[in-house]
């Protein structure tokens, strides 16, 4: 059980990192690669292979988080994609 | 005087004021539907160039703060860490394209690379084999360096290409002579995608015992490389086509049997004497560190830009007539495709779609109204080269994008069309081959 609210809250953390890129190429790449990270890895039960990705994850999370920032210290205009979404 | 300037400036920021909402009422007024959209374009040209991955520039950062070490200093800490950034990263180039580390030869790029195989080597064996072979479909820096060898007295062979824009190998065995030093042909065209026939040329090549160049900028990354199973000589990687950093290459060269070439570059002896020069070691990392992660995302990438290529070639097929594909419909890679658009100027259609960015063909000559040469030596008619566009899908495109391009496309093909005289006479049934046009 623990595991698996482990497994989850580096999900969450790394979906709302990936949100955080304001550049929207990134921010979408981010989202999809994440997801199939997981989605990939989703059959894996062995405690041991899951704690060494988690421990991967959190690394990836780490880079996300300082890329995100970077995008974020240098912002750009409006991604042409972006202005149909409302 | 103060006042006047005052009212100078004044002015000024009036009429900037005035030029930008003329600017952005034209932008609206453009098109009435609203789909010209502002903002950054969608990027569809992957050829080119392609994104820094943001992983990339996370390896990169480090070297370009702290660690700022020259690379061959060995007289202290700066100069080992990065010395051995350097190595890791050879490592990781080596590694993707089933080399040894140490037959990786950093460069400025692809161009330097290619350079440095074509006339390297040709210059090397000039006494006992002045032949080289390539094909016109070549990218510039091969042709170009293939030219600058005959000024040197060599002889080289520009083989043509088939309509489908592979090579004739039956072509090339013939062209092979006891005088041949080096085969040059690229794995993917830059401009159209095709993926030429590299193993069979490399066993060709090796049963010649003539060396074989490769350059595979647009291949690494995307496609599985392996200098062996390629029976490959010499290999050309550029950073920035495999979401790594601009202003780095490298160059496979193989030590066994050993490939000998005539640095371009001379001075302080770096990379074993072949390219002298500091190795810019932040790049080196970013190459290294693209490189790690195209082998880890290949199949992943491979998969979604595939999807997508084939959204798009599927859907332009089927919903306009009179287009074809350029190069040949299998033997590819699918991020690259290159589409005729009969009856609508190429350049017109790229300026309709503003907020897309894509080429009509290598970004070298995009400022020439030239038809391509790629386009001309596969057989492609003029009128049919000249209305050629080149879509490059990347790890980065998102299907939304490729679903906005989609739908720009049509729209603008059917009005561009709608305005072509030459469209309204093939609807009428007039054979345009046929007419005879006045000259001028």
């Amino acid at each position: 059980m623990g595991e698996r609210t482990q497994v989850l809250a580096l999900f969450k953390k790394l979906m709302r990192a990936s949100r955080s890129f304001t550049h929207y190429n990134f921010r979408e790449y981010a989202l999809r690669r994440v997801r199939l990270g997981f989605r990939e890895k989703a059959g894996v039960s062995d405690p041991a292979q899951i704690a060494e990705l988690v421990g991967e994850g959190s690394k990836q999370l780490e880079v996300v988080r300082k890329q995100a920032l970077i995008s974020q210290l240098y912002p750009q205009a409006r991604h042409v994609m972006e202005g149909t979404r409302k | 005087m103060h006042g006047l300037r005052q009212t100078a400036a004044t002015r000024l920021a009036r009429s900037a004021r005035l030029f930008s909402t003329a600017v952005e009422s034209k932008v609206g007024t453009y098109d009435i539907s609203g789909q010209a959209l502002p903002g950054r374009a969608v990027y569809l040209d992957a050829q080119a160039t392609t994104p820094l991955d943001p992983r990339v520039l996370d390896a990169m950062l480090p070297h370009m703060t702290g660690n700022y070490g020259n690379p061959h200093s060995k007289s202290h800490a700066y100069g080992w860490e990065a010395a051995e950034c350097v190595e890791v990263a050879r490592k990781q180039v080596a590694d993707l394209i089933g080399a040894d580390s140490k037959e990786v030869v950093f460069t400025s790029g692809a161009t330097e690379s290619n350079n440095m195989a074509v006339k390297g080597v040709g210059r090397f064996y000039r006494e006992k084999k002045p032949h080289v072979i390539t094909l016109v479909t070549e990218h510039k820096c091969v042709l170009d360096s293939c030219r600058q060898l005959q000024t040197e007295g060599h002889e080289v062979t520009y083989l043509p290409v088939q309509a489908n824009g592979l090579v004739d190998l039956a072509r090339l065995e013939a062209a092979i002579t006891d005088k041949t030093s080096l085969v040059s042909v690229m794995a993917v065209n830059n401009e159209i995608g095709v993926l030429q026939p590299v193993e069979e040329i490399g066993r060709l090549c090796r049963a010649k015992k003539v060396f074989f160049h490769c350059d595979a900028a647009q291949a690494i990354g995307k496609l599985p490389v392996n200098v062996d199973a390629w029976n490959c000589d010499l290999l050309s990687i550029s950073g920035h086509k495999v979401y790594g950093p601009k202003g780095i290459g490298a160059l496979y060269v193989r030590r066994k049997p050993r490939v000998r070439l005539e640095p371009v570059i001379n001075g302080g002896g770096q990379e074993r004497g072949l390219r002298s020069g500091t190795l810019a070691h932040p790049l080196v990392a970013g190459l290294g560190a693209a490189c790690a992660i195209a082998a880890e995302e290949m199949g992943r990438d491979a998969e979604h830009v595939g999807r997508l290529s084939l959204k798009l070639r599927d859907t332009l097929l089927s919903r306009i007539p009179n287009i074809q594909i350029n190069g040949d419909v299998q033997q590819r890679y699918q991020g690259n495709l290159n589409i005729s658009f009969a009856y609508v100027e190429g350049e017109s259609l790229i300026m309709a779609l503003k907020d897309i960015a894509i080429s009509s063909g290598s970004a070298c000559t995009s400022d020439s109204l030239e038809p391509s040469y790629v386009l001309r030596a596969l057989g492609v008619e003029e009128d049919m080269a000249h209305t050629s566009i080149r879509f490059g899908i990347g790890r980065f495109t998102t299907e939304q994008e490729v679903d906005h391009a989609i739908n720009m496309c049509i729209k603008h093909v059917e009005r561009l069309r709608e305005m072509s005289p030459l469209w309204e006479m093939v609807q009428d049934g007039v054979d345009l081959s046929k007419i005879q046009w006045s000259q001028h």
